[in-house]
């Protein structure tokens, strides 16, 4: 990905230098909200992650490899000795400075991610993959002022049987990659060691999700977005730690169906801290998130890693099995995937209905719509479909749609 | 624990390799006695025709000398040629063949293929992946390629195809031969021709192994039986590569697994998928030891028993999603996938 | 064989050069179901005496009435004539009959027997064959062939049980795939 300098104009490296350079104070921002969710919370255990992601620091001493997608396989990094950070970003600030660069029509996850480079966390490789359209021209625009892009490249269409050779191959070349990035000599045991950490990550994970879906407002959905936020930043051993905590305290918690008039399940986009201007009104409207399908939770932490074959090739290609075949990215090729888990979710926990919500100028999770809608309807699933950004111009609108579909519900 | 069926499934095929390769040893005398009507009635070579129990030891097809412990055929690859005779008679190759050349009345087969019918029936080609001594000992090998940090090979699903019909071959023939021989004055003389898949068979040259005998790995005696020693020699090279590089891609190629394999769809054991809980992660065909994929690629519920199938249940095992995938035994369920 | 299921009924006297042999007990393991099987014996002779196969016949003892046969030449003398031959042919359980070889230049054989073998095989080799020229060391006389009166119709009924299970197999099978 390096560029020769001369093709690029000198205008253009000096405004990557002041963007990436220049250090805009946001936790501020990020402090007043965090405080202002963590007063609704009342969970003790949850004053972690509130902390994290309100500071959005990591304390490391070990390598930093920032990524953006789903797609790219946090164990290889750990058992490359390196600490994982997930940059997605959801910051309406960072999205105003990414303007700067970004043309306007185009995804505000986009802006966000690269307008985040602002602040203090800087890694040392930048790793993309070819997932959305948006990430892989992001990498292309970044490249001048990061040295060391990585780019792993998938094929559109997530079947198994088709591309498993392909992901096994560019998984094994980011492998190599890393190792020969960091100078380093991972064997087998590392790589095990690396799945069992996110193993444990994920089956913690699992359980709160049951729990969630299983005792109406045992956790809200601010609370439950943090946490899943708070993943991208951590160590997914320390993450695990703390979530043991506050698990417990949840297990003892009643349930508080009082509160909430109905269960949904919430689909589409991604939502990550701070951007919960949705969950707002949900909350409002007494609408309990039961279950999700985003990629920023579920997507992220709820598919482990199965060994089947404890060899270095074999360990890699079962990664490729946690994170590209079973992926609800609607880049990808397979809807069956998300189908499957919506009808799943409804069917299991009873749930009473689906919102789906797409940030406006995400053309991919649009298109998922008619399909989603023909087929809950077909089952006789109430169906929302919601299109927002970042900004809170439209929240009395939303309100509106969410509590006539409360209505609906009855 | 976390790979609780495959725990219980090697310690299933130890104790099977044991009773069925050392069941001569275990149980010094023959059960299957000849007082009274018997259930199962003892098939022997009639009177001039040729049997294993006429080899001279050395020569390729000498069975150890001693007769088995029960002389029935259960349908996985218990081999006649197991030191002290072994627990059971032979595999339903050698059954099939050795009749055909002795040509048997069909009453007394009945209740051999009875029992067979039976047991098939119950459990599928799990015989296979559960039972079959020679299996055990290819999983062995894979368990040293897997220590050696050496990935499994995988084969395209065209190779497999040719596998089984190689394999529909290889039974084709040697049933050919084996009646071809039994005809009586025509060539009924030929012994060098009698089991030409037992001559070829690698379960002939590992079973006797184990008791520290010299199986018949070198008969240059006259042309048919080189041929068949230098044949035997190829196979078992296949055979060891096969459970080498690729897990079971042997199994594909067994005639007595292909047999085997025609009761699978009806078999008692059903393998269930819950379409909904399917996440097409592509674990279960990833991780399945024949390789199939049909499991994966089902987008509706239902009993996925596959003709390949050796039931390992290494899918349900594996798949991450609870409840997707499952296993009962006529109905009645067993085990079910969940995280580990 | 079981002595129950054991009756020994039959009798095959081979007279061939007059030297009485000893009785025989042939055991088998084919008892037959109507009481029909080939009897297939192996007769030595000494040199000079027989020339061809066609000059051997079987003959019913009571009726003189010749049975059909089928003669193998297995082995010679260096002057040409037999030494070993395989002699089958039918009979039956239920009419006890003994049956005579005749052998000779002047005998012929007329009724031959070329179907191949459908029914069980009853072996009745007799004796070791002579040594050399010199002395004759020949067991030829009576053979004992033990006949099943009670034929094994019971392993028929497990067609029954079997066809069940290929049924079940069947039926199953179709209904997993149909879904």
């Amino acid at each position: 990905m390096r560029k020769e300098k001369t093709f690029i104009g000198e205008q253009y490296i000096n405004f990557l230098k002041y963007l990436t350079g220049k250090k805009r104070d946001i936790s501020p921002d990020y402090r007043r909200e965090a405080e202002r969710y963590r007063k609704v919370s009342g969970l003790k255990g949850m004053d972690y992650f509130y902390d994290t992601v309100a500071s959005r620091k990591i304390e490391t001493d070990r390598p930093v490899v920032g990524y953006f997608c789903n797609s790219v396989p946090e164990e290889i990094i750990i058992a490359a000795g390196a600490t994982p950070l997930r940059l997605c970003n959801q910051d309406m600030h960072c999205a105003e400075a990414g303007e700067e660069i970004i043309p306007g029509d185009i995804c505000p996850v986009i802006k966000a991610i690269c307008g985040g480079f602002q602040q203090e966390i800087k890694p040392d490789i930048l790793v993309i993959s070819a997932t959305c359209d948006g990430k892989v021209k992001l990498a292309e625009i970044l490249s001048p002022s990061f040295p060391d892009i990585y780019f792993i490249d998938i094929p559109r269409n997530s079947d198994y049987v088709k591309n498993i050779d392909v992901w096994e191959k560019s998984y094994l070349n980011f492998y190599e990659y890393l190792k020969d990035r960091f100078n380093v000599k991972p064997g087998r045991k590392d790589l095990i060691n690396a799945c069992r950490i996110t193993n444990e990550r994920t089956k913690l994970f699992r359980e709160i999700y049951h729990l969630r879906a299983e005792k109406t407002g045992v956790i809200n959905s601010f609370d439950y977005f943090t946490l899943s936020s708070a993943s991208f930043l951590l160590n997914p051993s320390d993450w695990t730690e703390h979530t043991k905590v506050l698990y417990n305290e949840l297990l003892n918690r009643g349930t508080k169906e009082k509160e909430y008039r109905k269960k949904v399940l919430l689909s589409g986009s991604p939502i990550i801290f701070p951007n919960f201007k949705l969950l707002d009104i949900m909350e409002d409207a007494g609408c309990y998130v039961a279950a999700d399908t985003m990629c920023s939770s579920y997507g992220h932490l709820f598919d482990p890693v199965e060994i089947d074959e404890e060899t270095e090739g074999g360990i890699i290609r079962t990664l490729t099995l946690k994170y590209i075949a079973p992926s609800i990215c609607p880049c990808f090729l397979g809807i069956d995937k998300l189908i499957n888990a919506i009808l799943e979710n409804v069917e299991r926990y009873g749930l009473d209905g689906v919102i789906y919500y797409n940030l406006r100028l995400c053309n991919v999770f649009e298109m998922d719509i008619p399909m989603l809608r023909s087929i809950l309807k077909d089952r006789g699933i109430p169906f929302l479909a919601l299109k927002t950004d970042f900004s809170r111009e439209d929240t009395g609108q939303l309100k509106t749609r969410i509590e006539a579909f409360m209505e609906m519900l009855g | 624990m976390k790979n609780r069926i495959t725990f219980i499934r090697r310690i299933v095929q130890i104790i099977s390799l044991v009773l069925l390769v050392y069941g001569g040893y275990i149980f010094k005398t023959r059960l299957h006695t000849e007082t009274g009507k018997p259930l199962f009635p003892a098939l022997k070579a009639p009177e001039g025709y040729m049997s294993t129990t006429k080899f001279k030891q050395g020569s390729i097809l000498w069975p150890s000398g001693d007769n088995p412990v029960l002389e029935n055929y259960p349908p996985s690859l218990v081999c006649r040629f197991n030191p002290k005779g072994g627990l059971f008679k032979a595999c339903i190759f050698h059954f099939i063949s050795e009749n055909l050349t002795w040509q048997t009345h069909i009453k007394y087969l009945l209740p051999h293929l009875t029992l067979f019918i039976l047991l098939c029936f119950l459990f599928g080609r799990m015989w296979c992946g559960w039972v079959c001594p020679i299996g055990t000992v290819g999983d062995f090998i894979t368990a040293i390629r897997k220590k050696m940090n050496i990935p499994a090979r995988r084969f395209p699903d065209g190779f497999k195809a040719g596998l089984r019909f190689s394999s529909y071959g290889i039974m084709g023939v040697g049933f050919f031969i084996s009646g071809l021989i039994g005809i009586p004055n025509f060539a009924r003389f030929q012994c060098y021709w009698f089991l030409p898949y037992c001559q070829i068979c690698p379960a002939r040259l590992i079973c006797p192994l184990f008791g520290f005998i010299k199986p018949g790995w070198e008969d240059f005696e006259t042309a048919i039986t080189s041929m068949f020693t230098i044949l035997a020699w190829f196979i078992m090279g296949i055979f060891l590569a096969a459970f080498y590089f690729g897990r079971r891609i042997w199994c594909h190629l067994c005639p007595v697994g292909l047999i085997n394999s025609f009761f699978n769809k009806g078999a008692g054991i059903e393998l269930k998928k819950k379409a909904v809980r399917c996440n097409k992660c592509g674990l279960c065909a990833d991780a399945c030891p024949m390789g199939l994929k049909e499991m994966y690629e089902r987008n509706s519920d239902g009993v996925y028993n596959q003709n390949n199938c050796i039931m390992c249940m290494r899918c349900v095992e594996i798949c991450p999603k609870e409840g997707c995938l499952s296993a009962s035994f006529f109905g009645k369920k067993i085990t079910e996938s969940k995280l580990k | 064989m079981n002595k129950n299921i054991i009756l020994s009924v039959f009798f095959f006297t081979g007279i061939f050069v007059g030297i009485a042999g000893e009785k025989l007990q042939v055991d088998f393991s084919y008892p037959s179901l109507k009481g029909d099987f080939y009897v297939n014996g192996k007769a030595s002779f000494p040199p000079g005496i027989v020339n061809s196969e066609e000059n051997i016949s079987i003959q019913d003892k009571q009726t003189g009435e010749e049975v059909p046969t089928k003669i193998i030449v297995v082995e010679r003398w260096p002057d040409g004539s037999l030494l070993e031959a395989e002699i089958l042919f039918p009979a039956n359980a239920k009419r006890q009959r003994n049956y005579i070889a005749v052998c000779g230049s002047d005998i012929k054989r007329r009724k031959k027997f070329t179907q191949t073998a459908v029914l069980p095989i009853i072996s009745a080799s007799i004796g070791k064959t002579p040594q050399t020229t010199e002395s004759i060391d020949m067991a030829v006389g009576e053979l004992l062939v033990k006949v099943d009166k009670s034929p094994d119709i019971r392993y028929y009924w497990y067609a029954l049980p079997m066809g069940i299970l290929l049924f079940l197999t069947v039926y199953r099978a179709v209904r997993n795939v149909k879904g």
